[in-house]
C-alpha cells in the first residue's frame, strides 16, 4: 500500500509505529429524497425560508401524531437491499433528550429492530466493508447560536429553523473494517454512488444531505480488539474525511495512550450533557431509550400509508 | 335545564324545527351560568364557536338540508382536546396561554353531525388524577353533593352532563378517567377499544393507553356519540383501519343467551360492600334478561395497578418532554437554554405531574429499563392473555367501576389512596379492550354507584346491549 494518497494525505502506515494499525468505522447519515417529511406532509426541501415547511406534527405541537411516510420506508428498504442487508419489519423507538432543535424533545428512530441489518459493501479494489445496520430516523431542526463561542452553552440567543425537523434520514453504520483514510474515502464514495444509483438520496455532502461521522482507534496489527476511540463529527467532504481521519491518528495512537485499554470511555453528549452511547449496540445503556408507545407499527412491504409521497 | 334532556331528543326537536339550535344553546349557557360557579365543570366557554355551530345547524334546518345526527346538541370537551384558536390548557399553567392552530379529529366529526361545541371542561392536570382536584385552575365539585369530588380525571366532563348543563361530553380514559367519574357522577361513561376513536388532537398522556370516549345521561346517547366519533382516521396511525360495526342498530337486542361473568379479583377486598351489592344486583338483572352469569378469576388483574403506575408515567415522561418553553406555552427565562427549560417546567407543572415525570424518567433510565418498564410490559401481556382466555368462555365481564362512591374533596391527600381508585378500570386500558360504566342505583350514602361492563376488543355492540338492559333495570329499581 502506498504511503501517500493522491491528495497528499498520509496513510496510517507511514506514521504509526511498526506493528500497529488504524481501525475506522463510519456512521453516515443520509437524507432521503422524499417529497415530504418522515411523519407529516410538509415539504422536504433544502434552502427554503426558515420555518416555512412546518406543521403541528413536525413542530411537535400538543395533540399532534406521526404517520409514517411509506415512500421513506420504501427508499430505506431499497437502500438496504443495495447494501446487501437483511431487510426486516421494523419498530420505531424514542431517544429522549432535551435540545431546542428537536421539537418533541425525543428523536423518533429505530433501535432494537432496524429496517436493515448485517450487510456489506464491496469497494472497487475488492475490499469488503461490513454494514452493521441502516436504520430510519428523523432529522432535527437547525440551530444557529448567536454570541459567545457559537455553542449553545455560551450563546446569547439561539435561532432555530424547523424546516429540517422530521426530514427522513437513514443512518448507515459500518463495521470497523477500514484501516486507512483512503479506504474510508473509497467507502464513502461507493456509498454515494449507491445512493445516487438507487435514487434514494441526492447525497450532497456540502448541503448536508450526506453527513459522515468517523470513529477511529488504533491497535496492534492483526488483533481484533477495539480500543479507546476518537469520534470525528460532521465531516462534510471526501477531502476532509481523508485529512481529519488522518489527523485523528495521533490522538488515539500508541504514543499518546501506550497502555490504551479495550474499554471505550463514554464521551459526554453535547446535547443532553450525559454520557453518550458510543455505538448502536451500547444504545441499550443510553439514557432513556425506549420503544415507541402506541400500537407497534410494523412496517411491511405493501403496507399503506396516507403520506405516500 | 333544557326541555329535552337527551341528545337524541334534542336532535329530533331541532331537526323537526320544534326548537332551534340557538335557543338550545342559550338554554345550556343559562344552566351553566346558574350553577357552574358552584360546580366548576367548565374552564372556558367557547361562545363564538358555539353560536356559529348553532347558526349553521339552524340554517341547514331552515333550508331543508340534513342537519346531522347531533343537530343542535350542545357538547362539552375535556380541555385536553385541541380546538382551533380556543384555550386548550390540560388544566396546566404550562399551557395556560396556548391556542392550538388546529382541531382534534373528534371535534371535526361532532361538528360534521351538527353538534355545538359549548366549552372546555376541567380535568386533573394532563389527565393525571382521579378526583379533578389536581387542576391548576381549582377543583370541580360533584353535582350530586358539592362537598364531594366528581372523580377524575375527566371530572369536568362528567359533572357537566350530571348537572344537566349538556347532554353529551367527551373525556379521555388512560386508566379509568372516563368510567370512574361517570360512576361517581351517576352518568354513562365509555372507554372504547384502543384504536376505535382517533386521538389526533388529544394531548397525549400515555399513548399506549389513552382513548377518547363519551359521557351521556343515557346509553343510547353514548352509543350514538360513539358511532359518530369512532372509525379510521388517516391522521392517527393507531386508529383501526377496518370499518367498525355501529352499535345503535343492535342496541335493543337484549342479552338473551349472552354469557357474562363477574371478575372475582375486582369484586372483593378493597371494594365497598354497597358497591359489591349493586354489582351483584346488576348481574341478577342480566340473568333476569336471559343472560347466564357466572364468576371468573383473572388473577393477573391484581398486578394491573402496579404495571400501570410504571407504564403510564414512563410514557408521560416522554410525551411531556416537549413542554420546554422553547416553542409555545409558558416560559420562564434562564441564563441559558437548559436553565430556561428547568425554570419553565418547575413553574409550569403541578406536583402530581412532576411526581409522575420523575417516576417515569426513573423507570426508563439507564439500567432500570428492563426491571421496570420492561417488566411492567410483560405483566401487561399477561393481563391481556388472561382476558383473552376469559373471553373464550364469556361474551362480557362485569365488575364495579369504582371501589367506592364519591368521596369528600380533600379526603385523599395520599397519592397511593387516589391511585387505588382506578383498580377496577386499569385492566381494560392495559388490555386495550372496551369497557363502560353504567349508573346502577346508589350506595349507603345515597350517592350514585356505577357498574362496569367489559368486552373483548371491538365488542362495543354487545357491551352497549348489556348496558341498555342494566339502564332499564336501574330505572325499575328507583
Amino acid at each position: 500500500m502506498s504511503n501517500t494518497t493522491s491528495d497528499g494525505t498520509d496513510t496510517a502506515d507511514s506514521v504509526l509505529p511498526e506493528g500497529w494499525e488504524m481501525v475506522i468505522g463510519l456512521e453516515v447519515h443520509v437524507e432521503l429524497a422524499t417529497a415530504t417529511k418522515l411523519f407529516c406532509g410538509c415539504a422536504n426541501s433544502f434552502g427554503d425560508e426558515p420555518n416555512t415547511n412546518i406543521c403541528p406534527t413536525c413542530l411537535g405541537l400538543p395533540g399532534s401524531l406521526p404517520v409514517v411516510n411509506e415512500r421513506a420506508v420504501e427508499y430505506a428498504m431499497r437502500l438496504g437491499r443495495a447494501l446487501n442487508c437483511t431487510v426486516e419489519p421494523s419498530i420505531f423507538a424514542r431517544k429522549n433528550y432535551f435540545y431546542p432543535d428537536m421539537p418533541k424533545d425525543f428523536q423518533t428512530t429505530q433501535y432494537e429492530e432496524p429496517t436493515n441489518e448485517n450487510g456489506h459493501v464491496v469497494l472497487p479494489d475488492g475490499t469488503v466493508v461490513g454494514i452493521e445496520r441502516a436504520h430510519i430516523e428523523e432529522d432535527t431542526g437547525k440551530s444557529t447560536h448567536l454570541g459567545g463561542g457559537g455553542r449553545i452553552h455560551d450563546a446569547t440567543a439561539t435561532l432555530v429553523d424547523y424546516n429540517r425537523a422530521g426530514v427522513p434520514l437513514v443512518e448507515i453504520v459500518s463495521r470497523p473494517d477500514m484501516h486507512d483514510a483512503e479506504t474510508a474515502r473509497a467507502y464513502v464514495a461507493e456509498l454515494r454512488d449507491i445512493l445516487l444509483a438507487t435514487g434514494v438520496s441526492d447525497a450532497r455532502m456540502e448541503e448536508g444531505s450526506m453527513r459522515v461521522d468517523a470513529n477511529v482507534s488504533v491497535r496492534p496489527a492483526g488483533s481484533d480488539e477495539l480500543r479507546t476511540r476518537c469520534e470525528i463529527k460532521n465531516i462534510n467532504s471526501l477531502r476532509s474525511l481523508g485529512t481529519r481521519t488522518a489527523d485523528a491518528r495521533p490522538r488515539v495512537g500508541p504514543r499518546r495512550t501506550p497502555t490504551t485499554t479495550a474499554t471505550s470511555p463514554a464521551p459526554i453528549c453535547r446535547r443532553c450533557g450525559r454520557p453518550r452511547p458510543t455505538s448502536k449496540r451500547s444504545m441499550r445503556r443510553c439514557p432513556r431509550f425506549r420503544p415507541p408507545v402506541g400500537r407497534r407499527s410494523r412496517l411491511l412491504p405493501g403496507s399503506r400509508s396516507p403520506t405516500r409521497r | 335545564m333544557s326541555s329535552h334532556t337527551t341528545a337524541v331528543d334534542v336532535a329530533a326537536a331541532v331537526r323537526s324545527g320544534e326548537q332551534t339550535a340557538m335557543a338550545t344553546l342559550e338554554r345550556a349557557y343559562e344552566a351553566i351560568a346558574a350553577r357552574d360557579d358552584e360546580i366548576h365543570a367548565f374552564l372556558h366557554l367557547t361562545r363564538e364557536r358555539a353560536q356559529a355551530d348553532a347558526a349553521r345547524v339552524d340554517e341547514a334546518v331552515a333550508a331543508g338540508r340534513e342537519p346531522g345526527r347531533l343537530a343542535g346538541v350542545p357538547i362539552a370537551l375535556k380541555d385536553n382536546m385541541c380546538t382551533v384558536g380556543e384555550p386548550t390548557t390540560c388544566s396546566s399553567r404550562i399551557l395556560e396561554r396556548w391556542r392550538p392552530p388546529y382541531d382534534a379529529t373528534v371535534v371535526d366529526r361532532l361538528e360534521a353531525e351538527g353538534a355545538v361545541i359549548v366549552g372546555k371542561t376541567n380535568l386533573d392536570e394532563f389527565a393525571m388524577g382521579s378526583s379533578t382536584e389536581n387542576s391548576a385552575f381549582g377543583p370541580t365539585r360533584n353535582p350530586h353533593d358539592t362537598a364531594k369530588v366528581p372523580g377524575g380525571s375527566s371530572g369536568g366532563s362528567a359533572a357537566a352532563v350530571a348537572a344537566d348543563f349538556v347532554p353529551l361530553s367527551l373525556g379521555s380514559d388512560t386508566g379509568g378517567s372516563i368510567r370512574q367519574p361517570a360512576a361517581l357522577c351517576g352518568v354513562v361513561g365509555v372507554k372504547p377499544t384502543y384504536g376505535a376513536v382517533s386521538r389526533y388532537g388529544l394531548v397525549a398522556f400515555a399513548s399506549s393507553l389513552d382513548q377518547i370516549g363519551p359521557f351521556a345521561t343515557t346509553v343510547e346517547d353514548a352509543a350514538l356519540c360513539f358511532d359518530i366519533i369512532s372509525g379510521h382516521d388517516p391522521l392517527d396511525a393507531t386508529s383501526i383501519p377496518t370499518p367498525l360495526t355501529p352499535t345503535l342498530p343492535t342496541l335493543n337486542d337484549g342479552v338473551s343467551g349472552l354469557r357474562v361473568a363477574i371478575i372475582d379479583e375486582l369484586s372483593g377486598e378493597g371494594i365497598d360492600d354497597d358497591v359489591i351489592a349493586r354489582t351483584e344486583e346488576a348481574a341478577e338483572a342480566l340473568r333476569d334478561a336471559g343472560a347466564t352469569v357466572e364468576h371468573v378469576s383473572i388473577p393477573a388483574t391484581i398486578y394491573g395497578l402496579a404495571a400501570y403506575y410504571l407504564i403510564a408515567p414512563a410514557e408521560a415522561s416522554s410525551n411531556l418532554a416537549r413542554f420546554d418553553g422553547v416553542r409555545y406555552g409558558h416560559r420562564v427565562e434562564g441564563a441559558n437554554v437548559a436553565a430556561m427549560n428547568v425554570a419553565t417546567r418547575s413553574a409550569g407543572f403541578g406536583d402530581e405531574v412532576k411526581r409522575r415525570i420523575m417516576l417515569g424518567t426513573y423507570a426508563l433510565s439507564s439500567g432500570y429499563y428492563d426491571a421496570y418498564y420492561g417488566k411492567a410490559q410483560r405483566v401487561r401481556t399477561l393481563i391481556a392473555n388472561e382476558f383473552a382466555e376469559a373471553y373464550e368462555n364469556f361474551d362480557l365481564l362485569l365488575s364495579p367501576t369504582s371501589p367506592s362512591t364519591a368521596f369528600d374533596v380533600g379526603a385523599k391527600s395520599d397519592p397511593m389512596a387516589l391511585y387505588m381508585c382506578d383498580v377496577c378500570t386499569i385492566p381494560s386500558n392495559l388490555a386495550g379492550h372496551p369497557a363502560m360504566s353504567v349508573p346502577f342505583g346508589v350506595g349507603d350514602d345515597g350517592l350514585p354507584v356505577g357498574v362496569q361492563v367489559l368486552a373483548p376488543m371491538l365488542g362495543e355492540p354487545t357491551m352497549f346491549r348489556a348496558a341498555k338492559v342494566l339502564e332499564a333495570a336501574a330505572k325499575g329499581m328507583s
